[in-house]
């Protein structure tokens, strides 16, 4: 069994504090009297600085005690949450990272700085406001209190703003005078020690109504004290304990609703469910030929159960992707500030769900795409300005199911890609000839083209050249596809085409030859007879699919396949985009549930395979890269069409 | 100390001058004077008052109450800086004590 470091639980809870800090602090940003954000900052630094005490990491909850000080002037609002002090608290968060990482090696005067320059950010004057509702015991009067001793007392806390009411009033006949009818509402104005406020009260506490709230700066509304609470807390003990007890209550929540496990665990749960799916494959198997009726239907029934565990285990493995865009907002937020450009990020889908596996492999595409948007999208605000476009660019981060897939779309509104400038590197550096013939998206494509950069300036973020074909081989390994769609002066739109899972997939089985392979079944369109007829007409490969001509490859010739083929030849018809293929197999065996298993180091270069299957009867399946195959087809079709026009010449 | 009010009448009804001093004491007296002009139109001359209790402030804002719904005229005329002050420190006016609180 794996033991756990309690250093590490600590880590693993501490990146989804500083996420929900850094996202509290960004949205703080946009919003900067919103309350929630400001205690759903505070709450993240709060338990980050008890957990990381009792784990013992002291460095880090010393350096989170200065900076919470700093944010909890913010909570009372005795300090604004200006761009200065978001600003100097992202620094700190990144600080606290480096410190959980690995706090040896930070250095303790970047602490130091970022930590005054926190001071520095909460020390402009703010006027915090305290809203307070007392009522006196019935007796109070009667009992030697007097309510003018005690306003006056809170005057002289700070300046106040005082309303007096009562609930009914009763007619002067019924009025006992001993009694008393009064309740207050005030505004306290100033640093008032919320402490002392409750002092005033020391004497008569135990029986009277009392709340105590901070309210924002800028004022608050008048607040009856018949209208507070009539259970209200001790006001002293709820500040006390307000941020353990809604750090407390956040946990709890979260405990309550969700489980943390360690991945490996999932990843092994995974591989025990892909060796049960092929077990079950085999009993299947075993009871077909047996004809057994009793066996084949617990054949059936483990069949049925083992496919729902499939789908239970993946779905335990799925990940909505607003994990992953959470940290775009981060990037966007400082390559605004690098590039001198306004830039609004827009995100939408975050509750799409994706295999854990993928959506950690996406996350290097995406900055890549995202510096990419910013740095040579969106131009600069004089530009955009000059192109009737309004200061502040959008860009739009999307996450959608289609189908069997998830696109992923990064679109700006900034000027679109630069084809003649595409081609013209292009041409230069030996991509394409010279006065090649190629239609505008194709141009545009080849953005992702290996050593490619229209970039006239290498900066920090882009214009090496690497990067996009970076992207492009990412997500191909992914088995997804990118989709590119340029207008200029209007913008650029990429999409991520991404399978969702990459553990287990639903097959066809095919026999080619004497081999099996596996064509995932969610690229397959329709499969059809290989008509009689079919050949290579005039040195080209197309089928007559109900008036649309499709190409077609023969995979016994691809794969060397020995023997004779069989007389009736079937054609699977596959889709990557909008290409259509037909893949020609002698036989078509079946659909089957498919365990990805990766291809060895050795055979990793192999382009045509996306990895192998165990069967039933414990054979391996190669399962196709339809994608690649698509591909290969297309340029095997373009060469033979130019032998024929060779030969025709 | 001996309490003198006195009490006259005018076009908006009988008008009571209130005592100066209004404190705990003051506020029986106070309430059984008022009772004892309920169903008339009244003016409370508070120009000579020079002490105003909490008791006192309620016995007014219920008094205020009751002629309301009884549809009589109740106010309060010429305020002292004392009555005014002595209200301000409870957080009323004599304003709040005719309209804002019947409103309620």
């Amino acid at each position: 069994m794996t033991s756990i470091d309690p250093a590490d639980t600590f880590r693993q809870e501490a990146a989804d504090l500083l996420e929900i800090l850094e996202q509290s602090l960004l949205d703080l940003e946009r919003r900067p009297g919103d309350e929630d954000l400001v205690s759903s900052a505070f709450r993240a630094l709060h338990t980050l600085k008890g957990s990381g005490a009792m784990f013992g990491f002291t460095a880090v909850s010393a350096f989170i005690h200065d900076f919470e000080t700093a944010f909890d002037k913010v909570r009372k609002g005795e300090a604004p949450a200006s761009g200065e002090l978001i600003a100097a608290a992202l620094q700190a968060k990144d600080h606290v990272a480096a410190l959980i990482t690995d706090a040896a090696s930070v250095d303790a005067s970047a602490g130091s700085e970022i930590l005054a320059a926190l001071a520095a950010a909460i020390s402009g004057p703010c006027e915090p406001v305290w809203r307070v509702n007392f009522r006196l015991p019935e007796n109070a009067l009667m009992l030697g209190t007097n309510p003018v001793l005690l306003l006056d007392e809170m005057r002289s806390l700070g300046p106040c703003n005082i309303v007096s009411r009562s609930e009914a009033v009763a007619p002067v006949g019924d009025i006992d005078p001993d009694y008393l009818y009064r309740a207050w509402a005030l505004e306290i104005g100033g640093p008032v020690d919320p402490l002392a406020i409750e002092d005033v009260f020391l004497f008569i506490r135990d029986d009277m109504e009392l709340t105590i709230e901070r309210s924002g700066g800028g004022g608050v509304e008048n607040a009856a004290a018949d209208e507070a609470p009539p259970q209200a807390a001790t006001a002293s003990e709820a500040l006390r304990r307000e941020p353990e007890r809604e750090a407390a209550g956040v946990a709890q929540k979260d405990k309550a609703a969700t489980l943390r496990v360690p991945a490996e665990r999932l990843d092994e749960l995974m591989d025990r469910v892909g060796e049960l799916v092929i077990a079950q494959a085999r009993l299947s198997q075993i009871a077909v030929s047996r004809h057994d009726p009793a066996l084949v239907s617990i054949a059936e029934d483990i069949e049925r159960l083992t496919s729902s565990l499939r789908d239970t285990t993946m779905g335990t493995r799925m990940v909505p992707i607003g994990t992953l865009f959470g940290r775009f907002r981060r990037l966007v937020h400082d390559l605004s500030q690098d590039l001198g450009k306004q830039v609004n990020l827009v995100t939408t889908g975050e509750e799409t769900e994706l295999d854990k596996t993928v959506i950690e492999q996406l996350a290097d595409p995406l900055v890549h795409l995202i510096r990419n948007a910013m740095d040579h999208g969106i131009e600069q605000s004089e530009e955009r300005r000059a192109s009737g476009k309004g200061d502040t660019a959008t860009l739009r981060l999307s996450a959608a199911h289609r189908g069997a897939e998830v696109a992923i779309t990064i679109a700006d509104d900034g000027a679109g890609l630069d084809t003649a400038r595409i081609r013209a590197k292009a041409e230069a550096s030996g991509v394409i000839a010279p006065g090649a013939v190629l239609a505008e998206a194709d141009v545009n494509r080849l953005i992702f083209e290996a050593g490619f950069s229209t970039s006239q300036s290498v900066t920090s973020l882009s214009g090496r050249g690497v990067g996009m074909d970076v992207v492009k081989r990412t997500i191909e390994g992914l088995r997804g596809s990118i989709d590119l769609a340029s207008e200029p002066g209007h913008g650029t739109e990429v999409t991520l085409r991404l399978p969702l899972t990459l553990a287990i997939i639903d097959g066809l089985l095919v026999r080619v030859g004497s081999g099996r392979y596996t064509i995932p079944l969610a690229a397959v369109e329709e499969c059809i007879e290989l008509p009689k007829n079919a050949g290579e007409m005039r040195g080209r490969s197309f089928l007559d699919v109900r008036g649309e001509l499709v190409p077609f490859m023969r995979l016994r010739d691809l794969f060397h396949a020995e023997g004779e083929a069989d007389v009736y030849q079937k054609v699977v018809i596959v889709s990557s985009g909008q290409i259509r293929i037909g893949l020609v197999v002698d036989q078509i065996i079946g659909n089957n549930q498919t365990v990805i298993k990766q291809l060895s180091r050795l055979h990793s270069s192999l382009k045509t395979f996306s990895g192998a299957t165990i069967l039933g009867d414990g054979t391996v399946a190669l399962i196709l890269d339809v994608m690649n195959l698509v591909g290969f087809g297309q340029k095997l079709e373009e060469s033979r069409r130019d032998d024929v026009l060779g030969r025709a010449a | 100390m001996a309490r003198k009010s006195t009490k006259t009448t005018s076009a908006d009804g009988t008008v009571y001058a209130l005592p100066q001093v209004l404190d705990l004491k003051a506020a029986t007296p106070l309430a059984e004077k008022l009772m004892s002009l309920r169903g008339q139109n009244i003016v409370l001359d508070a120009s000579k008052v020079e002490r105003l209790g909490t008791q006192c402030v309620q016995i007014l804002i219920a008094a205020a109450a009751t002629w309301k719904d009884e549809m009589a005229a109740f106010s309060i005329a010429e305020p002292s800086d004392s009555f005014t002050s002595g209200l301000q420190v409870l957080g009323l006016t004599p304003q709040a004590i005719l309209e804002k609180e019947l409103a309620q």
